[in-house]
């Protein structure tokens, strides 16, 4: 493939789904704003191997396993800073979609549901629930055999309901 | 979503809506949008695409359960791929020893063992002929480029750290450690893709940190030497042939809280 058909590839790409990739990177981590370096790091790696891309709809849980590393290292304190983020980390360091008070939303409860579940466990949910995913596609995501999926989302989604029943009792 | 019953659906939305933000949110923020659309211009100006691999894996599960259970038999009595030979570089040789100018390039001129140029490594390490580089050259990044462009790292991990330990003003180490030391990093960022692969049950994560560790087992560097001789080393990174025990030994001894510069910039 030419230079500029893996230009107009990347492009594509990247118009239908950086602010998809962004929201998923500024959804699990703190202070969220880290999302712009994150997101600067999952777009480098994944223009360096545009032409390694999965064809279809297999591009967008591509990028997904590519920001699932870049954030795993991040977890491991090795996240690079990226210039070209500067601004966009400036941005999103303002932004009022960003920051707001859970105890003031009610939402409160429903973090404290999930900080009690195992990592695993949340990351099935919030794939599910923040992303939109499928079973079928959270098991691209995470490189798993689809039907282990589907049985531990159903596990997790009844230690969720277990942990968002606790919640509930806590008097406020 | 799959069918659940009217509790899991609600306890979904509920998750659903205490997300942090919600992609629509940042996809109607023009500014954002603005700066995404500069964030891609400086990534594509900034490097350049690779061509595409030759070798591609299929996921597991798409493998034919014959196929699967073949290949996981071969990694376990072969102990590990051997698809290629360990690579050979060649360092760059010096035109005349003595003549690199001073603070233009990273070559010196000055090898092996010479006064103010004694290596300094752990116990069990040696310095051998090869040229001393200046750690703070300017073209010394870009050297380093062309030796790690040929050694992919695993997804999410970067080349950062190890400059970060190597570019130091004023120091100097030897071309084969140098060398050496890329090899070593890359073998480390793949055995703990490798052991991540492990332990969340990724086959073919584990299988293409095989493959990559497979290239970075052994590594030989040969290079001009003083006068006319050459610097000819081989190292063995991962001893054994590359199984499961072998790079477990090898991540805990070396990679992580345990990693070392092979000598000291000095």
């Amino acid at each position: 493939m030419s230079r500029d058909l893996l230009a107009q590839r990347y492009e594509h790409v990247y118009r239908a789904h950086s602010a998809a990739i962004l929201g998923y990177l500024a959804r699990r981590t703190e202070p969220p704003e880290d999302a712009a370096d994150l997101a600067a790091e999952v777009f480098t790696v994944a223009w360096r191997r545009v032409a390694d891309m999965p064809p279809g709809d297999e591009t967008r849980l591509w990028l997904y396993g590519v920001a699932r590393n870049v954030l795993a290292n991040h977890r491991r304190g090795r996240t690079r800073r990226h210039r070209l983020a500067d601004r966009l980390r400036e941005h999103l360091s303002r932004s009022p979609h960003l920051h707001h008070d859970d105890d003031h939303d009610g939402t409160a409860p429903v973090h404290a549901a999930l900080a009690a579940l195992p990592e695993r466990d949340r990351e099935l949910i919030a794939l599910t629930a923040w992303e939109g995913m499928t079973p079928a596609e959270i098991a691209v995501v995470l490189d798993a055999d689809p039907a282990t999926v589907r049985s531990r989302l159903s596990r997790a989604r009844a230690r969720l309901r277990a942990a968002l029943a606790d919640q509930d009792r806590v008097p406020c | 979503m799959h069918p659940h019953d009217h509790g899991d659906e609600a306890d979904l939305r509920r998750v659903a809506g205490a997300a942090r933000v919600a992609d629509r949110d940042l996809a109607a923020d023009a500014r954002l949008r603005a700066l995404l659309d500069e964030l891609h211009d400086g990534v594509t100006a900034a490097g350049r695409p690779r061509a595409r691999r030759s070798l591609r894996l299929p996921a597991p599960h798409r493998l034919a359960p014959v196929l699967a259970a073949a290949l996981t038999v071969a990694l376990v009595l072969g102990g590990g791929l051997a698809l290629r030979q360990s690579r050979t570089d060649r360092a760059p040789d010096a035109t005349s020893s003595g003549t690199a100018q001073p603070g233009r390039t990273f070559r010196t001129g000055v090898f092996g063992s010479a006064p103010g140029f004694e290596f300094r490594g752990r116990p069990g390490e040696h310095g051998d002929g090869s040229e001393w580089v200046r750690l703070d050259a300017p073209d010394l990044p870009a050297y380093l480029g062309a030796l790690q462009a040929s050694r992919p790292l695993p997804p999410g991990a970067s080349w950062e750290p190890l400059h970060r330990q190597l570019l130091l003003p004023g120091k100097h180490v030897q071309m084969s450690y140098l060398h050496l030391d890329v090899i070593r990093y890359a073998a480390c960022q793949w055995a703990e893709a490798w052991w991540d692969g492990q332990r969340a049950h990724r086959t073919e994560s584990v299988l293409r940190a095989h493959l990559a560790l497979d290239r970075l087992r052994t590594y030989r560097f040969v290079g001009p030497g003083r006068g006319n001789s050459r610097a000819d080393r081989s190292y063995t990174i991962i001893r054994g042939a590359g199984a499961r025990l072998e790079i477990q030994r090898y991540r805990n001894e070396s990679c992580g809280a345990r990693w070392r510069l092979t000598g000291t910039p000095r």
